[in-house]
């Protein structure tokens, strides 16, 4: 199918993406800079219009649904909604190094989306529980969620490189590459904040779909309670920060391990703790 | 207050406890993730060493969200967060409500951002256009004299502070929603097709509960995704029945449940209803011919096979037939994975003659001597709608504590509390001296960067900044 080839366009487009900004680190030209914002830039078009047309394609047999559904529209899915959050930030901050560590991850999900046999890549139609409106508000507030805690993580392991190799001056000789600490300190606030405000509504959201279909808003499902966890060791991050006044390296630890829960509720959750529990039921 | 009472309330506001709270619940919570919740002793025992399991179960880890311990967790963490929001408060409020907009030296010391100016003259002219550019910026601003010392004070987001407490009331109303949630119910019933009930089952202690009115099931219904043979729908057409009257008539499906009276009735399951029941679609055939004549009908109903005198009728529906050891039939199951059906045939003047016929095998069985052969074409179940019953008289307390919650986050993060003020000394009739000060909650950059632009505005016309 054509939404196929195209979403293999752009994730062939994001390795290449991945190559450029390896090789920006090295050579520190605009040259690379520009080179690697018109790759993203193809890149997002292919994807988008891949995923558009998955979705014209799933009405055209006759049980469209926006592709969030299955595993493989998730990774799909959750790559495009970081694409953008990047995109916004590249944009606003002109720092280009954080794309060395975050294609890797975008272009490793679309691959692994794409070509592992475990992931089944064919359109589905909707159980009924899933059809709900509250599905696509549900699942895109949290990756949008998601993706900005992303950002913000790749953020903060720049951060903490940063501040191993030249402490905690401020200025340094890494110049322009690496952004100041004080401007990626506000980087990972900012990308936290988002990403809590749109958990926190990706929850809500979530909460009042299972009221409409299971009749109760909150079970203690591992999904659901992970997703609270995740919710809590963000608000850490923000309470240590604004009342306790918390910067610096011990945020970017408190966000290395915010987005290490959100790995386990977008993935452990369905693959490590699958033994007992289902949450598709 | 005493000093030990000072202590207690020190420890109950501290931003301290909050953080350690959250990081214990969460790795609590982390427990209760990993540890299967609410199984069956047979499968922890499955799962686990019988010693590690008595371990589990006395410490309440199989049942961890209800546990006592995990109970008082929570009640500690809403006590702080109660605590922490109004000892905060008035301290807000103050800080809102007392403006003044004479910049003294003394709040100078105070403020993050300050700029002077010197001018050499300022104009009414002048005046006119500063006080647009504050508008158009932060907000009108007040201007005060005092002895040819003109002070301007501009403030936006002036109840931006709150948001916190905004934030804080809506986890707490949120937490209120849930405990009134406990005054409610939830069970199931399962409802024939047809049959109509008022009783309830408690989903926790199995317990009999009566609504005070009727629910009756007048229908239900699988729909099937025509290309992939997946279930799509299932819907349930109810009626309720209050008082002797049909009041209500819903199609209820998951994700659209019935509401009546506070109470919630989903879809949640369905079955064939025990007992047989249902129709059948039969086609009766004449040995040697061809054609036959199709008989819709439902079993122990007699009926007159069409141009015939013979008479037939259906004495059973099996869903899953089977046979035990000693040739008894019997259903393997509800599910209609072998639908089977026994027939009795009636001709004038002639024993009864009894055959069975099976859907799935049209031509087994169908021994030469028959009357007719019985080609089982279609079974139409009889089925029962398995409907979740919940009423919960917290829920709407727990939606606007939600929105509270989404609205109190917004406004910290998106409204900055800003205030400008300026003053302008008149040294002489050659210089003016004027000090641009201001302080925001967030964003300071972008502040930093609009006191730089009223700065600019200001020395537009040929003076010196410094
Ligand atoms: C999971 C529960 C909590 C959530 C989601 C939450 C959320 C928030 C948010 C969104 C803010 C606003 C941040 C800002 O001004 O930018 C805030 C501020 C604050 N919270 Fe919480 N909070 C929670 C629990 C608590 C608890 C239990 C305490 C009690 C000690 C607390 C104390 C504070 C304080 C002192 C502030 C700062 C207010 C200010 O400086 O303006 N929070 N909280």
């Amino acid at each position: 199918m054509l939404s196929s080839k195209l979403l293999g366009i752009a994730t062939f487009l994001y390795l290449i993406c991945m190559a450029v900004h390896f090789i920006y680190l090295f050579f520190r030209t605009d040259f690379f800079k520009k080179a690697a914002l018109i790759l993203i830039g193809t890149a997002f078009c292919a994807h988008t219009a891949g995923l558009g047309l998955r979705w014209y394609e799933s009405y055209q047999l006759g049980y469209g649904h926006i592709p969030i559904s299955n595993f493989y529209e998730t990774l799909v899915s959750l790559s495009w909604t970081t694409v953008i959050i990047y995109g916004v930030i590249v944009l606003r901050y002109k720092i280009h190094v954080f794309g060395a560590l975050l294609f890797p991850i975008v272009s490793a999900a679309m691959a692994y989306a794409s070509l592992s046999p475990n992931v089944r890549d064919e359109i589905a139609p909707l159980i009924p529980a899933l059809q709900s409106n509250w599905l696509t508000y549900h699942v895109l507030t949290c990756f949008f969620g998601y993706s900005a805690f992303a950002v913000s993580f790749v953020t903060s392991i720049v951060y903490l490189v940063k501040t191993r190799t030249t402490g905690q001056r401020q200025h340094d000789a890494s110049g322009e590459l690496i952004p100041s600490l004080a401007l990626m300190d506000d980087i990972m606030y900012k990308t936290v904040a988002v990403g809590f405000l749109l958990l926190t509504v990706g929850i809500i959201t979530g909460s009042v779909w299972a009221h409409y279909a299971w009749g109760s808003y909150w079970s203690w499902d591992p999904k659901e309670t992970w997703s609270l966890i995740t919710w809590f060791i963000y608000a850490v991050f923000l309470h240590a920060r604004l009342t306790r006044g918390w910067r610096g390296r011990r945020m970017a630890v408190v966000s290395i391990i915010g987005f290490c829960c959100v790995l386990f509720t977008f993935l452990g959750v369905n693959y490590l703790l699958s033994g007992l529990h289902s949450y598709a039921r | 207050m005493s000093v030990f009472a000072k202590k207690i309330w020190r420890f109950w506001v501290s931003l301290r406890l909050t953080i350690f709270l959250l990081i214990l619940l969460s790795a609590v919570c982390v427990i209760g993730t990993v540890v299967p919740q609410n199984e069956s002793e047979q499968l922890y025992l499955q799962a686990y060493k019988p010693s590690t399991y008595a371990v589990l179960r006395a410490t309440g880890a199989t049942d961890l969200y209800h546990a006592w311990w995990f109970q008082l967790l929570l009640g500690a963490f809403t006590l702080n967060l109660i605590a922490c929001s109004l000892h905060r408060l008035p301290r807000v409020l103050r800080h809102i409500t007392r403006i003044d907009p004479v910049l003294t030296d003394e709040r100078m010391g105070t403020l993050a951002h300050v700029r002077q100016i010197r001018l050499s003259r300022f104009t009414p002219d002048d005046n006119a256009r500063f006080q647009h550019t504050l508008k158009t910026h932060v907000a009108s601003p007040r201007v005060v004299d005092q002895n040819g010392t003109v002070f301007f004070f501009a403030e936006s987001g002036r109840f931006a502070p709150l948001s916190f407490f905004v934030t804080h009331v809506g986890i707490v109303v949120i937490i209120i929603g849930v405990l009134v949630g406990a005054f409610g119910f939830q069970g199931f019933m399962n409802l024939a097709e047809g049959e109509s009930s008022s009783v309830v089952i408690d989903k926790q202690n199995k317990a009999q509960r009566q609504l005070d009115f009727m629910v009756r099931c007048d229908k239900f219904d699988v729909l099937y995704y025509e290309t992939a043979g997946m279930p799509r729908d299932y819907l349930s057409t109810l009626t309720i029945i209050d008082n002797g009257h049909e009041v209500l008539t819903k199609t209820i499906e998951v994700n659209d449940p019935l509401t009546y009276k506070g109470i919630y009735f989903y879809q949640s399951s369905y079955g064939i209803a025990s007992g047989g029941g249902g129709e059948v679609l039969l086609r009766f055939v004449r040995p040697g011919q061809q054609e036959g004549t199709e008989h819709r009908v439902s079993v122990n109903q007699r009926f007159t096979i069409a141009g015939t005198q013979d008479e037939g009728e259906v004495e059973m529906i099996v869903p899953d037939f089977a046979m035990d050891g000693n040739g008894q039939v019997f259903s393997r199951s509800q599910e209609p994975k072998n639908p089977a059906v026994r027939i009795a045939i009636y001709s004038p003047g002639r024993q009864p003659y009894r055959l069975w016929s099976f859907a799935n095998f049209p031509d087994f069985h169908q021994k030469p001597d028959a009357p007719y052969a019985v080609h089982f074409l279609q079974y139409y179940p009889r089925y029962y709608t398995g409907l979740q019953v919940t009423r919960d008289p917290g829920v709407w307390i727990v939606w606007v504590g939600c929105c509270a919650l989404i609205v109190g986050i917004c406004m910290s993060f998106f409204w900055s509390h800003r205030r400008v003020w300026v003053r302008v000394e008149k040294k002489n009739d050659r210089l003016y001296v004027v000090t641009l000060a201001g302080t925001c909650s967030k964003n300071k950059e972008a502040f930093h960067n609009l006191l730089n632009r009223l700065a600019a505005v200001l020395t537009h016309k040929g003076a010196s900044s410094c």
